[in-house]
């Protein structure tokens, strides 16, 4: 009798979350049902409307591909809509029943993500995708040990400078750069996090541990770090760094610098600015006091992930696999710029033969660049190394303190606010 | 007459005074337009980004309004969500400003048991930071079934004006209220006194509300975003302006983003001018005196 | 009249239960039979129906949306493999952020019906009383009518109190009450559920890593408050009095370049002030160019610069309002009071002092307390223009301009620890209603208006 009437209530709740939960989702799950009851028989069918997110420059390019994988796949409707994938976590997780079935994301945000349960592993394609893709984009696109993404693009920081005024043996190295040239170099604003944090692993140091999962895995206040302090305090005496951030493009064209750090975005302003003068290079070394070393980006890697409250979770992963394929790479590549990660698509002539993506991957490699960590306490290390690069740089941290800030540093940001 | 023949240095010393009052006037006036100048050249610059190191752009040009009216990509319907901004701000103005004069009145001239309590809770309840609400305010619409559509918006907009009565009831409170004595002694009653009095004597704090809450839904970024989603068609301005900023567009979309804050400030300008003269005009020169 | 009614009702609802009719006597079980019984068929059949529509929604969501508030759910969502598809496929479970904000919107709801049923036995017992003293009960149209007169109030202010209460009480509450669950970033729906921790949010707030932020970041909150609402109110009532002022011509021109700046919305000259403000931009090329100065003036990136340029171009923003307000009230001053003022010999300043300044602030003081509060909470003008920079490495996750509001955005939207925005919030929320809630009932317009 008792388990009875607790039985009887369970489903009584469990029913009146479904009302509640369908009453704002207006989501059906008739479709789930139906296959489900489905004969067991052959391969269940793909099927369903889904709906895709991309950011807005690429609705051209992403138009075309969906009219073919639609030709593939006549049973799935595809809806494309904007959205801004740097927004993805906090989009998708204001309401995961009404984003996008598939949508892009950068891949720091996977970790967080994974966690709260909003996308789905993949599966089903994760032979495919790990054969294809380069290593690091896979390591980009997994969580503890599983795959969850769909990489469709690398990117990385690399080197832009004026040719007119820099030859490709002055950009060698970090002391001839800035000796022959002015570097605009954001040491004093927010966002020197994201350019300059990974001088540390250039010293041999590690953010969040040697596969960026582990949450007390930062060493940053060790020896090294202190030199990297050191240097990064030196650079305010330097005259050949002039310290820009919005405004840098803007001295680019006036000639108050001329090289700075940056990603593929700003080739087309690059262009813009100095047209033919535009050259480009991977990332200089640097010498922190014991000899050269290769000055270290953070590399990211664009993904596609599937929503875990998909109604349709086959005909969204294999939409998802078909825009993060060979040829939909290179078309992206074509439109966008975008550098694939997939490895044929990498050895394309088209990629080859372009300078930027040339340097890209030659960035994206393990000596030049850190895969940059997606654990989700990352986000309170952001706010902390910035302030610890700015306030070195201008001088507000005396040397005597670099340990001390270093260490407060660590305790920041191996735990988000407690 | 006496006191003007009286003294001629008053005169004078008052002449000096006027020109002092021209000359800040007209130093505040270069600082206030300046931002506004500069927006309204920058959306003519042909050449550049969105730093300069001038002022007058070197070559001007149309090309950036162009982008934002062709919508020649298919995801920038600026008009349409100009339109729709419109239609959100018209309907809303008029619903906010009807409950904020109404709240404003029976707070200020009518007596009732809750008038006090009500009065201090509504003073607390904007104290707490507003944007942690959006998810909750998200969710409730979506039980209503309303989320992605312009009549949340409305909705919510119209609804936060029941508590931005403060400046209006202040302005209630300076109406002697022995007018409204002397109207209940010929017998009117209450909806009367306050369309018949009232009403016409406040037609400057009518301006300034209406005013006030038709701008809001020009202004709203995080919250209209948050209410839209992804249902781009439904966008307000404001929402698709913000999105020009981005890290990758913030450069080159630069002058587009200024040319669409003038066309923007435009209309609200030309609505402020035309409202001005009420606004001027319609303070009683009579009827307050005692 | 209303008033002197209610103290003659002596008849308590023990008694009336007694003492009244079986119609009257439904009433306490089905609303509105005392007024269908008299006749006020539109009253009685709204107190009916209400029931009715209530009871039906108590019996088809209520209950459970109650019931579900004390764990905040017990079923975990999860990935079951599903052989025939190949995929594991998602086992919904409870969104503990759902079942709070319903279970919330389920008692606001119990409460209004509970108010509308004193109202009910009220409306009873008024009905009982007349009956008693030998007197018609109101009719539809007469009870219609007060809603014009004596119950004016009423009609003016149902509808918006409504969307208060759904729009700004319930929020609220859902609000206040995270800050006692575990809703952190360890704790994130759809997949995991959070629940009731009780207080220990507040001490991690008031005694962890977050203490050293919180109280520099609370002192320059409100130093910046108090600095942001003065200037805009003493320099914005100054420019009213100076446009408005005898022998200026063009005075609607003044105004309009003034409100103008009214009219772009405040993302944009915001985002236009930091670029004109930026170490390369047109000021200082300006002055530059003109030799004024060598080395560009830092005005967002030097502490102490930053935070004069936030109160400049607040007052930027904020000064066209006041003017305009305050030119109602100078408009709407006594003239003749002044003028016998200056005939009486005093001067300007004299008659500002005494007669002008004192009625714009008795006027103004409720708009000041309220302008006060909203720049503790001025989100936009700290967000877009420094975005809380420039970055301060004493602080936890917060820049040197950076105000609690600023700084909870933050915390909410990156690191999504909803429980200890809340705390902080919450501690927002009673420092500035303690504050208000005393210089508002000691103000004039409280005590006579």
């Amino acid at each position: 009798m008792k388990t009875n009437w607790k039985k009887y209530v369970t489903s009584g709740l469990m029913l009146g979350t479904a009302v509640l939960l369908t009453a704002c989702g207006g989501g059906n799950s008739s479709d789930k049902q139906e296959d489900a009851n489905a004969s067991s028989n052959e391969e269940p069918k793909v099927e369903g409307n889904v709906k895709l997110w991309v950011d807005r420059d690429f609705l051209p390019a992403y138009k075309e591909i969906i009219a073919d994988f639609e030709k593939e796949y006549p049973d799935v409707k595809v809806e494309l809509t904007e959205g801004t994938s740097t927004d993805a976590q906090k989009d998708v997780s204001k309401d995961p029943k009404a984003a996008a079935d598939v949508f892009m994301m950068p891949h720091d945000q996977l970790g967080q993500m994974a966690e709260a349960g909003l996308i789905y592993p993949n599966t089903k394609y994760a032979d495919d995708v790990k054969e294809n893709n380069v290593e690091s984009a896979i390591e980009g696109a997994s969580w503890k040990g599983e795959l969850y993404g769909y990489p469709y693009g690398v990117e990385s920081q690399f080197l832009y400078y004026n040719k007119s005024k820099l030859s490709e043996d002055d950009v060698k190295t970090w002391e001839s750069l800035t000796s022959k040239g002015k570097l605009g170099a954001n040491f004093g604003e927010a966002g020197a996090n994201y350019v300059f944090a990974p001088l540390f692993m250039s010293n041999g140091l590690h953010l969040y541990g040697e596969n960026g999962e582990d949450s007390k895995g930062t060493d940053f206040n060790t020896e090294p770090g202190i030199q990297v302090m050191q240097w990064i305090a030196d650079q305010k005496n330097n005259p050949g760094v002039v310290q820009s951030n919005a405004e840098t493009l803007a001295s680019l064209q006036s000639g108050k610098i001329d090289a700075f750090l940056s990603g593929p975005w700003s080739k087309n302003d690059v262009i813009k600015a100095i047209g033919d003068d535009m050259a480009v290079a991977a990332y200089p070394t640097v010498d922190f006091g014991n000899g050269p070393v290769q000055q270290k980006a953070f590399m990211g890697v664009r993904l596609f992930a599937v929503n875990q409250q998909t109604e349709a979770p086959l005909a969204a992963m294999a939409l998802a696999d078909y825009i993060s394929n060979e040829s939909s790479q290179l078309t992206v590549f074509e439109s966008n710029g975008i550098v694939p990660s997939n490895k044929a698509a990498q050895e394309s002539d088209a990629v080859k033969a372009d300078a930027v993506s040339t340097a890209v991957v030659e960035m994206t490699q393990p000596t030049h660049t850190v895969v940059m960590p997606k654990i989700p306490e990352i986000v309170s290390f952001w706010p902390a190394m910035d302030a610890v690069i700015n306030d070195t740089y201008k001088g507000k941290i005396k040397p005597a303190d670099f340990q001390s800030k270093l260490d407060k540093l660590i305790n920041d940001v191996g735990t988000p606010a407690e | 007459m006496e006191a003007k023949k009286k003294n001629k240095s008053y005169k004078s010393s008052q002449r000096i005074s006027l020109t002092g009052s021209y000359i800040l006037l007209i130093v505040m006036s270069i600082v206030w337009m300046f931002p506004i100048v500069w927006i309204v050249l920058s959306s003519f610059r042909a050449e550049g980004g969105a730093f300069v190191p001038y002022i007058i752009p070197k070559s001007f040009t149309l090309d950036n309004y162009k982008i934002l009216l062709s919508n020649s990509t298919g995801s920038f319907p600026f008009v349409r969500w100009f339109l729709n901004t419109l239609f959100i701000a018209t309907i809303s103005c008029i619903l906010s400003t009807f409950i904020t004069i109404a709240m404003a009145y029976a707070l200020s001239r009518l007596r009732f048991r809750m008038r006090k309590p009500i009065l201090k809770i509504a003073l607390v309840l904007n104290m707490f930071p507003g944007f942690m609400s959006m998810f909750a305010i998200y969710y409730i619409l979506k039980a209503l079934d309303l989320t992605q559509t312009k009549f949340a918006l409305i909705l919510v907009y119209s609804a936060g004006a029941a508590l931005g009565f403060y400046i209006a009831k202040g302005f209630f409170d300076t109406i002697p209220m022995a007018l409204d004595e002397s109207a209940m002694i010929d017998g009117a009653n209450k909806w009367q006194i306050f369309t018949k009095i009232t009403l016409p004597l406040s037609k400057p704090m009518i301006v300034y509300t209406s005013l006030m809450s038709f701008m809001g839904p020009w202004m709203d970024f995080i919250f209209a975003k948050v209410i839209m989603g992804d249902k781009v068609e439904n966008y307000t301005v404001a929402i698709g302006l913000f999105s020009m900023m981005t890290k990758t567009t913030a450069n080159s979309l630069f002058m587009s983003f200024t040319a669409g804050c003038v066309l923007i400030a435009i209309p609200i300008t030309i609505l402020f001018i035309i409202m001005q003269r009420f606004y001027v005009a319609g303070i009683t020169s009579g009827s307050v005196k005692e | 009249m209303f008033n002197k009614k209610k103290y003659e009702q002596k008849t308590t609802f023990r008694e009336l239960f007694k003492k009244g009719d079986a119609m009257t006597k439904l009433s306490f079980v089905i609303m509105g039979s005392a007024n269908l019984a008299n006749k006020q068929w539109l009253k009685g059949l709204f107190f009916l129906g209400t029931q009715v529509a209530f009871l039906f929604w108590l019996i088809r969501n209520g209950l459970t949306a109650l019931s579900m508030l004390s764990t905040l759910g017990t079923q975990e969502q999860g990935l079951v493999m599903d052989k025939k598809l190949g995929i594991p496929v998602l086992q919904e479970g409870d969104n503990s952020m759902l079942i709070l904000l319903f279970g919330i919107a389920a008692i606001l709801l119990c409460i209004l019906m509970i108010v509308l049923y004193i109202v009910n036995l009220k409306s009873a017992r008024h009905l009982y009383e007349l009956k008693q003293a030998g007197q018609k009960a109101p009719t539809t149209m007469e009870d219609l009518s007060s809603l014009l007169n004596e119950r004016f109030h009423a009609t003016l202010m149902t509808i918006p109190l409504l969307g208060v209460l759904f729009f700004t009480i319930l929020p609220l509450i859902y609000m206040i009450s995270i800050a006692f669950t575990n809703y952190d970033h360890n704790h994130l729906p759809p997949k995991n559920l959070f629940t009731w921790v009780g207080f220990s949010n507040f001490a991690n707030v008031l005694n962890g890593k977050m203490a050293a932020t919180f109280f520099p970041v609370l002192s320059w909150t409100l130093i910046w408050a108090v600095i942001a609402t003065a200037t805009c109110f003493f320099f914005g009532v100054l420019l009213a009095l100076l446009i408005n002022r005898k022998g200026i011509k063009f005075k609607g021109l003044w105004r309009t370049i003034f409100v103008i700046t009214l009219a772009v919305p405040q993302f944009v000259s915001l985002l236009i002030m930091r670029n004109l403000l930026n170490g390369a931009g047109p000021i200082n090329a300006t002055l530059m160019s003109w030799g004024l100065i060598d080395t560009a003036i830092p005005f967002l990136t030097d502490p102490l610069w930053a935070k004069i340029s936030v109160i400049f171009v607040n007052m930027w923003i904020g000064l066209p309002a006041t003017m305009l307000v305050s030119t109602g009230i100078i408009q709407n001053l006594p003239e003749d009071q002044i003028e016998a003022a200056r005939i009486d010999g005093a001067n300007a300043f004299q008659i500002f002092r005494n007669i002008t300044f004192p009625q714009i602030l008795f006027v103004m003081t409720p708009a000041l307390i309220q302008q006060f509060i909203g720049n503790i909470n001025n989100f936009n003008v700290i967000f877009l223009l420094t975005g809380g920079g420039p970055t301060n490495s004493d602080f936890y996750g917060a820049g040197s301009t950076d105000l609690l509001v600023t700084w909870l955005y933050n915390l909410t939207l990156n690191t999504m620890d909803y429980n200890l925005a809340s705390v902080i919030g919450i501690l927002i929320f009673i420092l500035s209603a303690v504050f208000s809630l005393i210089a508002y009932t000691r103000t004039n317009s409280f005590k006579e208006g």
